[in-house]
């Protein structure tokens, strides 16, 4: 051990020159607005010595004294040059101003412009803010989740379906995080939309391999989505009016260059175009939904700077006031940014998050049915970047959360007989500690190592059951009831996981790159319907359920053509899960003290190829994407024990975006979108029992037969406003989603007829393909700017 | 849970669309089916042996005849007649029932070389206090204010009782599977502590027949309600679960479960695999009331 860890700090401070260094840092940012800018390439003309700017814009870089020009670029910007002498440590702020040629040009890439090939980082996803908006939309609403599924490797079970899945991976393996802190349900109306308010989102990655180790606590992703700050130079207004939103969204300076906000909100008007359809007692019928993000900041000085920002948002459905049922995310993030010297840039994050849903049933006090759950925490964050030199970084921090689960708060009255049904509350602590080194080691490779090292603890106070084994697939017998204390361990988990990635670089427009990393999640969600629904709840590793584990392997090729105008990348992964969970049959999720006796553990095993060609500038940009892949589970208890597909298995997926740029204000672009039919179980035989026909799986399998492909082409026409400096510019959005009507299947189920059954005569059955989306769907929305 | 299916649904069902296709079940061979849930009551018991077919056959079930069926009660043999189309009865003598409370039974049933086995013990029901029939407008799918049934029986004391009740309107059967109204204690399910009170609210209201697209019908004077309160096993009342849950899969849409098969209690005394069906012995209370 001594001497891995001597050479890991060889490894680290090897390349620390000990002459005479000086540091050039500062934040990188855009003249008009003062957002800071993630991403941004820096380098030194004389040296070749470069820099990315971090997640809150800040980079540094330390070479030896002397006179250099420091150039700040960023895709959409011009360029800036600036000489900067370097006897001491300077301070330089780097604001960008957008480059006005290609201010309306799509650009479908960001930050510099062979990252695709220079950057370490493999099996990362970005989209930038301007390309997800002129993507053809469903009812034309901005969707974020949804256009990452453009993206190689993401795919979801189906239009409408929450969450998605990456490279084989359940959606409850994915870190949903809305600046740093976790949103448990990220769909608005079940899956159609996202939580995300485009207006106030400015960053949008994607790590689905290769994972640094200062992420980590879901098996197969992060998608890290960070908020804007605030218009920090003066006050401006966006909004639009859409098919299922109007949004609003208004920033400005607090104090000019030191602080500002953004507070934007969107609302649903489903129920008010609903309303002269409801009859008297179904009057106060409510369906709509919204959602609130806020954030500020204030720079106290160069070195310090605060960040507030929250969330919240709200489905809401009743029906008369017999039946009620609303659900939301409410987070809430604190960040400080400290600059302890031009090389040690510091984080610390705190945040909260709930996601939480009710619902109540019955008009009559004498009958009534009231239920709450939720997921609730609590976490701490320091983090420290060390700048050391532009060709070594290290970061190190750690996270503690805590968890308080609560999955079932249930009142139950019945003929005036008031019954808690609740669920007992479920605690827990996850904490980690990481170290992560970049370095380049020779002019050609790049190295970024490091571990995570994280910790589970279930805890009391609550009830902790034993179950005795049983046959698998059948409930196990409660055979233990013991109690824990308040803050008593119950259960702890520890896991060491590695991370590592490395690029060579094989010419100047191409490189390998390769990546392993180990992931742990002590978290699961419990869903056993094909597309996961708002009252699925969250559930620690327990006694009884284990931690999830991956092992993730990644290689790919990466070349740029042309001036880096055309980008290819491919990759081939293999990842590995353990004690992923499953369920007995006729599993009963909800509201069950003792749902621990109904889960199964079983292994996954996921692994593709993905492709992706980029167009990145031009009149005509776009690109496409193809993965080919397969993603298995194995159960024992399932499928007679064998390997089976998951539900979201995809042979192939293939889409294909394109942009068109007609003149300055017209472009059109559009997406098509092909995969192979998900699998599904069919019923073989049926049999009758008290009149009851009875669907019967004679072979017991699972995921065994296929429904038939997926197919879609969207079209989209953007006019955006005429140039110039006016106060108010409009810009509208025609679309037509699935333009061919395509009848694409969600599922193929098998029915009973819907008539009342007739002694003595047969129960008639038939299969039915179900699509969520049968139509053309034509949509036009209006956006607008007011400065 | 019903009522959140009902949301569900009803949100999907403005944008989703259905098409009847042809399918493939892939359906190999038959397989042997005993239907035996019978009764203590002094009636005519009967049970029925079939054979499974394809999922798409839309045919009634081939009888099994000539087979051997018995129920035992400790050391009494009942032997069940075989009175052709697969139905092999018993009928009690004057004060005579095949089992009481407690007692616990065993289905013996041969067929040409092969034999069944089946245990089962006779759980208790709790008595129906009223049927009340009352004016309601907070109905999903219904406009104004109209007359329903509700069923007020009470849970016997003690964690695990299971029922199955069966409702008739004007003596017609409420056999949709969606109509399937089947109570743990005094709810849905197991996992909660109600126990030992009225039937929650729901579950009295699910005597109410229901239309084509789920939809409680409304009674009017005059109309004939029948519930029937059925003592079922967990065995049992997990076979109807799933029973409930598979055969109305279909219209959870996209938030439909796995398919499942509803497990019996019934063996082939060789391979000791489990056979398609169930043995349940009931016990049974009822109650009448009519529209007024």
């Amino acid at each position: 051990m001594k001497k891995i860890l001597l050479s890991i700090l060889l490894l680290a401070f090897g390349t620390v020159s000990f002459g005479q260094d000086y540091t050039v840092s500062g934040y990188i940012r855009d003249l008009s607005n003062g957002e800071t800018l993630i991403g941004a390439f820096i380098f030194l003309s004389e040296n070749g010595a470069s820099t990315v700017s971090n997640e809150y814009g800040f980079y540094s870089i330390s070479v030896a004294q002397g006179t250099y020009v420091l150039n700040g670029t960023y895709i959409g910007y011009q360029d800036k040059l600036e000489t900067i002498v370097l006897d001491h440590n300077v301070t330089y702020n780097i604001d960008l101003g957008v480059d006005n040629n290609t201010l309306d040009e799509v650009v479908v890439t960001a930050e510099e412009v062979d990252r695709n090939v220079k950057s370490l980082q493999m099996s990362v996803n970005k989209l930038d803010m301007k390309t997800i908006q002129k993507l053809p939309t469903l009812l034309g609403e901005t969707e974020i989740l949804r256009s990452i599924q453009l993206l190689p490797g993401v795919t979801s079970v189906g239009e409408g379906a929450a969450g998605f899945n990456v490279r084989g991976g359940s959606i409850d393996q994915n870190l949903v995080l809305l600046d740093e802190s976790p949103v448990y349900n990220s769909s608005h109306l079940f899956g159609f939309f996202s939580v995300f308010n485009p207006d106030a989102v400015k960053d949008v990655k994607l790590y689905k391999g290769g994972i640094p180790a200062r992420y980590g606590g879901r098996l197969s992703s992060i998608l890290d989505v960070r908020m804007k700050e605030g218009n920090s130079k003066q006050f401006e207004i966006n909004g639009g009016i859409g098919t299922i939103f109007s949004r609003l969204a208004i920033e400005a300076p607090i104090v000019k260059d030191k602080s500002s906000f953004i507070i934007a909100g969107r609302r649903s008007y489903a129920d008010v175009l609903a309303k002269p359809f409801l009859n008297d007692g179904l009057k106060d019928s409510k369906l709509n939904f919204y959602d609130l993000t806020v954030k500020t900041n204030y720079k106290f000085s160069e070195k310090d700077q605060l960040f507030l920002s929250g969330y919240f948002g709200r489905d809401n459905f009743a029906f008369g006031q017999s039946a009620g049922f609303n659900w939301g995310n409410k987070t809430g993030t604190l960040r400080w940014n400290h600059l302890f010297s031009e090389k040690l840039f510091a984080n610390l994050t705190s945040y909260y998050s709930n996601y939480d849903y009710q619902l109540n049933f019955g008009d009559k006090e004498e009958d009534t049915f009231d239920w709450n759950a939720r997921i609730k925490n609590y976490s701490l964050k320091p983090e420290f970047s060390f700048f050391v030199t532009p060709k070594n970084t290290i970061r190190f921090g750690g996270q503690s959360i805590y968890y308080i689960f609560e999955p079932a708060n249930a009142v139950s009255v019945s003929d005036n007989i008031k019954v808690d049904i609740s669920t007992s509350k479920q605690f827990a602590i996850e904490s980690n500690l990481f170290v992560e080194n970049e370095v380049n080691l020779w002019e050609k490779v790049d190295i970024n190592y490091g571990i995570r090292f994280s910790h589970f603890a279930y805890l009391g106070a609550r009830n902790v059951y034993h179950f005795g084994e049983t046959p698998r697939g059948d409930i196990r017998p409660l055979t233990d009831v013991t109690k824990a204390d308040k803050g008593e361990v119950i259960s702890n988990y520890n896991n060491f996981e590695p991370r590592l990635s490395i690029k060579v670089n094989l010419d100047n427009n191409s490189s390998v790159k390769a990546s392993y990393n180990r992931t742990a999640q002590y978290i699961h969600l419990l869903s056993n319907s094909t597309a996961s629904t708002p009252v699925d709840i969250w559930t620690p590793a327990t006694n009884n359920i284990k931690p999830s584990m991956a092992d993730q392997l990644a290689i790919g090729y990466f070349r740029n053509f042309e001036d880096n105008i055309y980008e290819f990348s491919s990759e081939v992964y293999y990842k590995k899960m353990n004690d992923l969970i499953d369920y007995i049959d006729g599993a009963d999720l909800i509201l069950n003290e003792l749902v621990e006796g109904q889960i199964l553990d079983g292994q996954g095993r996921a692994y593709g190829l993905e492709l992706m060609a980029k167009k990145t500038k031009g009149k005509f940009s776009g690109w496409l994407s193809y993965t080919l892949a397969r993603s298995e589970r194995q159960v024992v208890g399932i499928n007679n024990d064998n390997w089976y597909p998951s539900r979201f298995d995809q042979t192939h997926n293939l889409s294909i975006t394109t942009f068109y740029e007609l003149n300055k204000r017209i472009s059109f672009s559009a997406n098509f979108v092909y995969n192979t039919g998900t699998p599904t179980t069919f019923a073989n035989s049926g049999y009758y029992q008290q009149g009851y026909f009875i669907p019967n799986n004679d072979n017991n399998s699972r995921n065994n037969v296929r429904i038939p492909d997926y197919h879609r082409l969207d079209l989209s026409v953007t006019i955006d406003p005429k140039p110039g400096n006016r106060k108010w510019k409009g810009q509208w959005i025609i679309g037509i989603y699935n333009i061919y009507s395509r009848k694409n299947p969600f599922t193929i189920f098998f029915r009973q007829n819907n008539e009342r059954p007739v002694l003595n005569q047969p129960v008639n059955t038939e299969a039915i393909r179900m699509s969520v989306i049968g139509n053309f769907i034509p949509s036009i929305s209006y956006n607008f700017t007011f400065k | 849970m019903k009522y959140l299916s009902i949301l569900f649904l009803l949100l999907f069902i403005f944008i989703s669309c259905e098409d009847v296709i042809d399918v493939d079940s892939g359906f190999e061979e038959s397989q042997i089916v005993i239907d035996a849930w019978i009764t203590n009551q002094s009636s005519t018991q009967i049970i029925t042996l079939t054979e499974s077919q394809d999922y798409f056959d839309n045919r009634l079930p081939t009888p099994i005849e000539n087979a051997l069926v018995t129920v035992t009660n400790g050391s009494v043999i009942h032997q069940f007649e075989d009175v052709g189309d697969g139905k092999y009865s018993w009928t009690p003598g004057m004060n005579q029932t095949i089992g009481d409370v407690g007692n616990t039974m065993v289905l013996n049933v041969a067929v040409g070389e092969k034999s069944y086995i089946a245990q089962t013990e006779i759980d208790p029901v709790p008595e129906i206090d009223s049927i009340k029939i009352f004016f309601e407008d907070q109905v999903i799918g219904v406009d104004e204010e109209e007359l329903f049934a509700e069923l007020y029986a009470r849970d016997l004391p003690g964690v695990g009782n299971t029922y199955w009740v069966k409702s008739y309107k004007n003596d017609t059967l409420l056999n949709r599977p969606l109509e399937l109204n089947l109570i743990y204690d005094a709810t849905f399910e197991a996992g909660t502590n109600l126990d030992g009170v009225t039937f929650i609210r729901p579950l009295r209201f699910a005597v109410n027949a229901l239309d084509d697209n789920g939809i409680p019908q409304s009674l009017n004077l005059g109309d004939k309600v029948r519930c029937e309160i059925y003592s079922i096993s967990y065995e049992a009342f997990q076979f109807l679960q799933i029973v409930k849950e598979q055969a109305t899969n279909g219209d959870s849409g996209i938030f439909a479960r796995p398919i499942a098969n509803s497990k019996g209690n019934i063996y082939n005394i060789s391979t000791e695999e489990r056979v398609l069906g169930i043995f349940n012995v009931a016990e049974m209370s009822a109650m009448e009331k009519i529209v007024e």
